[in-house]
């Protein structure tokens, strides 16, 4: 089911009202709404694939059930294997085994011994990548005994399944989601009203952001080859505002919605476009992931302790396997790559700590030093963009060899209609308000909180016309694939 | 404040909206007019609609925007057509054309004209577009079906909404969907058949029959014999490499062969009416350009069909 569907519209209402007037006073009769609702929100797009879900709750709920009657440390570790192998396992056939198939079967033909790669015609589960990572985390701190494993298989069971992040995060941690489904829920105004406030941003970030940059962004990415620099260049813009306003977007429907529900999800972005150095945009950008491997990879490998050598080789491996997690395709494997490459200077001369706080702390505008440093991020993020959304090496190369070039000082040729009018315009209006609530959980937290009510409905009221009839046309969230 | 509180209140913000939300559809829906586009002809729905005594009603998608020119239908078949066809347009909103013209039409059209082709009952080649959400504001009759094409219908009724606003405040230029093709010569081939772009859309080369869009077809056959309209069937001329690329043409035509009392008229490679000639009429693989030509062909092959 889609956040941004008439569907969902339906469903999320009910299920509040069932939450709230049927089932509060018995907290498992609350979780078990919360679990069957999640089914159904999954289900609806391919009942068949929710027995991996079951399935894979069933294994970790057990061997952290395991783990807690263990204390041989071999058969801990067996334990710990057995989720790694078969959440991963996974992950690995549905995502990832046609690509090392046909990479495999590639790299024979070049030692001159060709055969055939055997590839399947695999559907790739939504939300796989996120909801196998959440459950693996559950294990893995069990195993490390930061939490107690939960003896309430309910519990686990919705944790898993949680409909507002099972299918594109925040990828929570057990540590801070699973207690939350012990505990009596209470009804806070507030927090609900925060919550829909939160909703309807996310709407906005992704039905007119991401869907009219998206328009954009497709038309110039397929005919790439036609077109001049100026209009590669804005085709990487209107992608770069397609992916955060559409993922973003997701993450504050979901986090909104949870709200509703009495729950407390992760933040998973803090206005990374503002961030002055790529090291703060990683510690802003999809920050559930990144915290994921920065916990579960990156410190086990030794993180930036130890010599060069080894800072330059975890600092690859994780953003590397960050890449490859976003698909089975070479060209997130470079996105990644470029991100490391941005990012280890910044490590090796030790300034990737140098901005921590807000940007512009105090201030409506940034310094002259702030301005630059953002200016600079932003472009180099904008260019591994490119990588991220090519359809292979060779049409990422050529698109940035395209930028490159002398008519990227010509005005650009894509057919700049209405259309791309409207969606620079949507942007920089967008980019605006974001800077004026940078300081806050999401955009428009604060904004108007003071007003008379008339004036902040019509505020909400302008948003929704927005979002009705200045919407772009309906797409997937493009996290969904992952 | 309680969760009761809560409930009012968003119960009162979204009322509001509602409130809003319908007297602006009523409103834009009492001043509605068919606006120029390039994809069909605004003027003919705009004519179709206030003009209720038509003699031919052309219903179809882009091949029948393309094939047709009025002013020769007119001369030849002594009838007062209008050209309804819409790039892209699936059976439903072909149906959902004719019947709302049945709806404020004061005297029944004597013949409909409908182009049908390989892809007419493709659900990706042809979509629920524009003119659709057209036709809803144009006719609240047509209301109660509105949940029927949930969530297609939404993208084209915003759309449509919003032309209608914008109207309002600039008025739309002189364009029609000729006038993108009116520099294109009309009796040679200008144009390359991109074999890449017709396997995007049929990947497999079968159009396929989609089971809705066949019912929506079977409502119009049966809607023409219920008010006694002579329905026509005709598939404009195609060039041969997009022809020899449809694996399954027979049996999708083996369906309009076999209407009773309905003729069917193929212009296409081994069609009844076939000609080489075709080809170098056309704009694009599907399309033709040279239509005066074409439909004073059509016209003549009409009246010999139907002994008229």
């Amino acid at each position: 089911m889609l956040f941004n569907s008439i569907d969902f519209a339906i469903f999320l209402p009910i299920v509040f009202l069932l939450y709230w007037f049927v089932t509060q006073k018995n907290l498992k009769l609350q979780n078990l709404l919360l679990l069957i609702a999640s089914y159904f929100f999954y289900g609806w797009w391919d009942w068949k694939f929710l027995s991996l879900i079951v399935f894979s709750s069933f294994v970790d709920y057990y061997v952290g059930r395991g783990l807690a009657k263990q204390e041989n440390t071999k058969k801990r570790k067996l334990l710990l294997l057995t989720s790694v192998l078969v959440n991963l396992g996974f992950l690995g056939f549905f995502k990832y085994y046609n690509f090392f198939a046909e990479n495999f079967a590639e790299a024979f033909t070049l030692l001159g011994q060709p055969i055939q790669a055997s590839s399947l015609n695999i559907i790739l589960p939504v939300g796989i990548s996120f909801y196998t990572f959440q459950t693996l985390s559950y294990s893995i701190d069990v195993y490390k005994r930061k939490i107690e494993p939960t003896k309430d298989i309910l519990a686990f069971f919705a944790f898993v399944s949680f409909f507002p992040q099972l299918v594109a995060g925040p990828i929570e941690r057990a540590t801070n989601l699973l207690p939350q489904f012990y505990k009596k829920r209470e009804f806070v105004y507030n927090k609900a009203v925060d919550g829909l406030r939160q909703i309807l941003w996310g709407l906005f970030k992704k039905i007119v952001i991401a869907d009219n940059c998206a328009e954009m962004a497709n038309k110039i990415f397929d005919g790439s080859a036609d077109l001049n620099g100026s209009s590669l260049l804005l085709g990487a813009f209107f992608f770069a505002f397609q992916i955060y306003g559409d993922f973003s977007g997701y993450s504050d429907i979901a986090i909104g919605t949870s709200r509703l529900f009495g729950f407390d999800l992760m933040k998973n972005f803090a206005f990374p476009y503002f961030s002055r150095d790529i090291a703060e945009f990683w510690r802003r950008w999809h920050i559930s992931l990144s915290t994921w491997f920065r916990d579960y990879l990156y410190i086990p490998l030794g993180g930036s302790r130890g010599g060069t050598w080894m800072k330059v080789r975890n600092t690859f491996i994780i953003f590397i396997v960050s890449g490859f997690w976003h698909g089975a395709n070479w060209t997130f494997i470079v996105w990644g790559a470029l991100n490391a490459i941005y990012f280890l200077p910044l490590l090796l001369l030790k300034r990737n700590r140098q901005n921590i706080g807000d940007i512009a702390e105090g201030r409506l505008l940034p310094n002259i030093r702030e301005f630059f440093g953002m200016t600079t991020t932003f472009l180099l993020t904008l260019l591994a963009w490119v990588f991220f959304r090519a359809e292979n090496l060779g049409h990422g190369l050529s698109y940035l060899s395209g930028i490159f070039s002398m008519s990227l000082f010509e005005f650009p040729d894509f057919g700049l209609g209405m259309n791309a009018i409207l969606a620079i315009l949507l942007t920089i209006s967008f980019v605006f308000i974001e800077w004026l609530g940078r300081h806050n959980e999401y955009a428009i937290e604060k904004l108007g909180l003071n007003w008379k009510r008339p004036i902040r409905y019509a505020m909400y009221y302008t948003l929704i016309l927005i979002i009705l009839f200045l919407g772009g046309s309906q797409q997937e969230f493009i996290y969904f694939q992952f | 404040m309680s969760i009761a509180n809560f409930i009012k209140r968003s119960l009162k913000f979204l009322g509001l909206f509602l409130a809003f939300a319908i007297l602006s559809l009523v409103l834009i829906g009492s001043t509605f007019e068919f606006l120029p586009h390039t994809k069909y002809y605004g003027q003919d729905y705009e004519k179709a609609f206030n003009k209720k005594d038509l003699g031919l009603l052309a219903i179809g998608n882009s091949k029948l925007l393309a094939s047709l020119d009025n002013t020769t239908l007119q001369k030849e078949l002594g009838l007062e057509p209008v050209n309804l066809g819409s790039i892209f347009s699936n059976l439903s909103v072909t149906r959902l054309t004719f019947e709302s013209y049945l709806n404020n039409c004061e005297v029944m059209p004597k013949m409909v004209l409908m182009e049908v082709s390989w892809f007419t009952f493709n659900p990706v080649r042809t979509q629920f577009n524009e003119i659709g959400g057209d036709l809803f504001l144009n006719d609240y009759k047509l209301w109660p079906e509105a949940l029927n094409y949930y969530p297609e219908i939404i993208d084209p009724l915003r759309k449509s909404f919003m032309r209608q606003v914008y109207s309002k405040v600039m008025p739309i230029g002189d364009i029609d969907y000729s006038s993108e093709f009116k520099d294109m010569s009309r009796f040679e081939k200008t144009y390359d058949f991109k074999l890449s772009e017709f396997e995007e859309v049929f990947p497999d080369h079968i159009a396929g029959v989609d089971p809705e869009l066949l019912a929506e077809f079977e409502r119009i056959v049966n809607l023409c014999k219920e008010n006694n309209i002579q329905l026509v069937l005709y598939t404009a001329p195609e060039v041969s490499e997009y022809r020899s690329l449809q694996t399954d043409i027979e049996d999708i035509k083996t369906i309009f062969r076999n209407i009773p009392d309905v003729p069917y008229l193929d212009y296409s490679e081994g069609g009844e009416f076939f000609k080489k000639d075709y080809e170098l009429w056309m704009k694009d693989s599907h399309h033709l350009n040279e239509n005066v030509r074409y439909s004073e062909i059509l016209a003549k092959d009409i009246k010999a069909k139907l002994d008229l």
